[in-house]
């Protein structure tokens, strides 16, 4: 090999960040699916909380399709129970995420329902999902096989200490070392738990992965019990653009939304984020995606316990003041408003014209299904 | 999952074929294979012998599978399988607390331990408590969608319907308690049920007891007894007043060094749990020590060291109790109680 060359994949690997691989073939020996993103030209980032590490997945998934009418996936459950070789009962969908480029869906899934036991434990509390699915428009469901891969691989510094517990639930707070994750300005952005004083946390790191992954702490208030909270981490969470600066726009369990400005999204810093709705307690927020109605963007909320929740995003950008005492009643701050769809699980954009739900129906069938954005 | 005995000419296709080829010769289905349900994943591997089929997840005992093999003439073959429970060591019920023979009246709640992590579901189906002629008791625990669990499912918590045990609420006059003194029952755990892998108990599980006069008084810290320890290696053993409550037993109480912190040992709960020992990891290191009782410490029946079960919040001009605090010291050869002159 010509000594330029050599020296010059020297100089790359010191780039990459402590704990961070370039690009390889390979197995990637991930725990556990805790949460799903995908990045540009279909790359499926692969958030392993068990692990503390995110995998980004080159599944060659490129071939662009348009939605027109996309069709329900009936009975999911009992299609992956087929897969897993097991029963309806014991599977459980982690996260979903569409791969904007060829819109077909990804799960992460396991055959781990036998040890949920209380209604407020979440599918990564009882078991790590260890199966990726496709679901592609014919509605097949194929497991994705990652013998051998094309992957890239980061450590997050100081994932939360899986001795830690959750006082309330008793289990590991390690559970929640990866909640959310999603790929904005050039960077993947990792919501979850660490092991820093306060324990809330966001994660950022430039990808394709490069320099140190920046550690950022978080605070809020909520408003539902009025105290400030350091170690609930962030359920759900998207980029919106306020007054022209990137924010990030963050729902917390009981079910507050808080704004935090990227821009001070720095490595050791500790931010106190402006909580600026409280939408109802006694409920998890799913999954949170921004659609757009005729021009209008609308920010679309699935919930664990609620119906699914629309708000604008221009009341938050003009929203004034922030939440800091005990809301009366039930919800405060910034105007919501409410869409028939109650037992949505997972949600994510299908295309510009859809969503797509992971909803658990009346008579408890499990579906994929197309929502239309003219609902919103 | 084994084809075997396959013609060579056979083998030999297979080994030339793709893994996809494999899926399509040899797939397994839950149930009758369907248009629209995939196969089971797994992988396949051809031997000497045939072609082979392994599940990515094991095959769950109860489940029926049909398993599927197309033959390069179109010879379709199909058998369908049930995987027997999963090998190793079936669950037993290692002990149902409280011990006694007797139960107060008014228990408050009963621990069952497993020997392994359990399958929580349908846990309150799986446990009755049985009266003398062995019909259920109705509505003697709170039930509980499966179970109340310890973190890792090896203790099920059965609480006595508190509603039922507690005076002066509507349950309890209508229904009367749920035990009556006098009277003999049996706790009793299905062999159905089954742990965490699958397998069912070893056998069925049956703990009888009487009942006794209710216990509507509090334990009293004067009456505990502190022995202490023999020697370096040897146990402080705290003898208690009456039975106290298991569980809440190894959790609020501790021993602690002269400084306040607590010490990290193992703990003993025994004879009828009336006696608690402890010993430190690594022997004890002569000094002062004391045993510390934290006042919300119950017994059988939910009393408390600080106040009965069923009575109202003590005022808050009351003065809180503070933890029990029983001193002893350990010397070098061995250990004498904190008042008694040393040797």
């Amino acid at each position: 090999m010509p000594k330029a060359v050599s020296l010059l994949l020297v100089a790359l690997t010191f780039a990459a960040p402590a704990g961070a691989s370039a690009f390889s073939v390979g197995k990637p020996e991930i725990r556990s699916m805790s949460a799903l993103a995908f990045g540009p030209e279909g790359v499926l980032f692969v958030g392993d909380g068990k692990t503390g590490a995110v995998f980004a997945l080159d599944l060659g998934d490129t071939t662009a399709r348009a939605v027109e009418e996309p069709k329900e996936l009936v009975d999911v459950e009992g299609k992956l129970a087929a897969l897993l070789g097991g029963t309806p009962a014991d599977v459980m969908v982690h996260d979903l995420a569409v791969n904007p480029i060829s819109k077909n869906a990804y799960l992460a899934v396991s055959r781990g329902r036998a040890a949920w036991t209380d209604r407020w434990l979440l599918p990564n509390d009882v078991a790590d999902a260890s199966v990726l699915v496709r679901a592609d428009a014919d509605g097949r469901l194929t497991a994705v096989d990652l013998g051998s891969v094309r992957f890239a691989k980061v450590a997050l510094p100081r994932p939360v200490d899986p001795a830690k517990q959750v006082e309330w639930k008793k289990v590991s707070l390690r559970a929640d070392a990866i909640t959310h994750m999603a790929y904005a300005d050039g960077s993947l952005w990792i919501a979850g738990l660490s092991n820093e004083e306060f324990a809330a946390t966001l994660w950022r790191v430039k990808y394709p992965f490069e320099g140190p992954v920046a550690i950022t702490t978080l605070e809020n208030f909520h408003g539902a019990h009025g105290k400030y909270e350091t170690e609930a981490p962030i359920r759900a969470f998207v980029h919106y653009p306020l007054k022209g600066r990137l924010h990030v726009l963050a729902a917390y369990l009981c079910t507050p939304l808080v704004t935090f400005p990227t821009d001070e999204v720095k490595d050791g810093r500790h931010l106190r984020g402006r909580t600026i709705g409280e939408f109802g307690s006694g409920n998890y927020p799913l999954d949170m995606v921004v659609v757009k109605n005729e021009g209008r963007d609308r920010l679309v909320i699935a919930n664990s316990n609620l119906p699914l929740m629309v708000v604008d995003p221009k009341d938050v950008e003009s929203f004034e003041g922030e939440i800091t005492k005990e809301v009366e009643g039930y919800t405060g701050g910034v105007r919501v408003e409410y869409r028939s769809g109650t037992g949505i699980q997972q949600l994510d954009n299908l295309g510009e014209g859809h969503v797509l739900t992971l909803v658990r129906l009346n008579g408890g069938r499990l579906d994929l299904a197309p929502l239309s954005v003219r609902r919103f | 999952m084994s084809v075997l005995g396959l013609p060579a000419a056979e083998l030999d296709r297979l080994e030339r074929g793709t893994r996809a080829a494999l899926a399509d010769a040899l797939s397994v289905h839950v149930g009758e294979p369907a248009p629209d349900r995939p196969a089971v994943l797994g992988t396949h591997a051809i031997d000497a012998e045939g072609l082979r089929f392994l599940p990515r997840l094991p095959f769950v005992p109860g489940v029926g599978y049909t398993a599927r093999f197309t033959a390069a003439d179109g010879t379709l073959l199909e058998h369908r399988f049930e995987v027997g429970a999963a090998q190793g060591r079936r669950p037993t019920v290692v002990g149902v607390f409280p011990s006694g023979e007797a139960l107060p009246e008014n228990a408050l709640r009963l621990y069952v331990r497993f020997s392994q992590p359990m399958d929580a579901r349908d846990a309150h189906r799986r446990v009755h408590l049985l009266d003398e002629a062995g019909s259920d008791v109705p509505l003697a625990f709170v039930e509980i969608a499966h179970g109340l669990w310890d973190p890792g499912q090896t203790r099920l918590t059965l609480l006595f319907h508190p509603g039922r045990v507690k005076r002066g609420i509507a349950p309890g006059e209508r229904l009367g308690p749920p035990l009556r003194a006098g009277r003999t029952y049996r706790l009793t755990v299905d062999a159905a049920m089954t742990d965490a892998a699958g397998r069912p108990l070893a056998e069925a599980f049956a703990r009888p007891f009487t009942v006794s006069a209710p216990d509507r008084e509090s334990p009293r810290a004067e009456h505990i007894r502190v022995g202490p320890p023999r020697g370096l290696r040897t146990p402080v053993v705290v003898d208690l007043p009456e039975p106290l409550d298991e569980a809440l037993l190894e959790r609020l109480v501790w021993v602690e060094d002269e400084s306040g912190v607590r010490v990290e040992g193992k703990v003993e709960v025994g004879s009828g749990e009336t006696r608690w020992s402890f010993e430190p990891a690594g022997g004890w290191s002569p000094g002062r020590y004391a045993v510390r009782v934290h006042p919300a410490l119950e017994d059988r029946a939910g009393n408390r060291f600080d106040r009965v079960f069923d009575r109202e919040a003590p005022a808050s001009s009351e003065a809180a109790m503070e933890t029990i605090r029983l001193p002893f010291r350990v010397a070098s050869t061995g250990a004498v109680l904190e008042k008694a002159p040393a040797p």
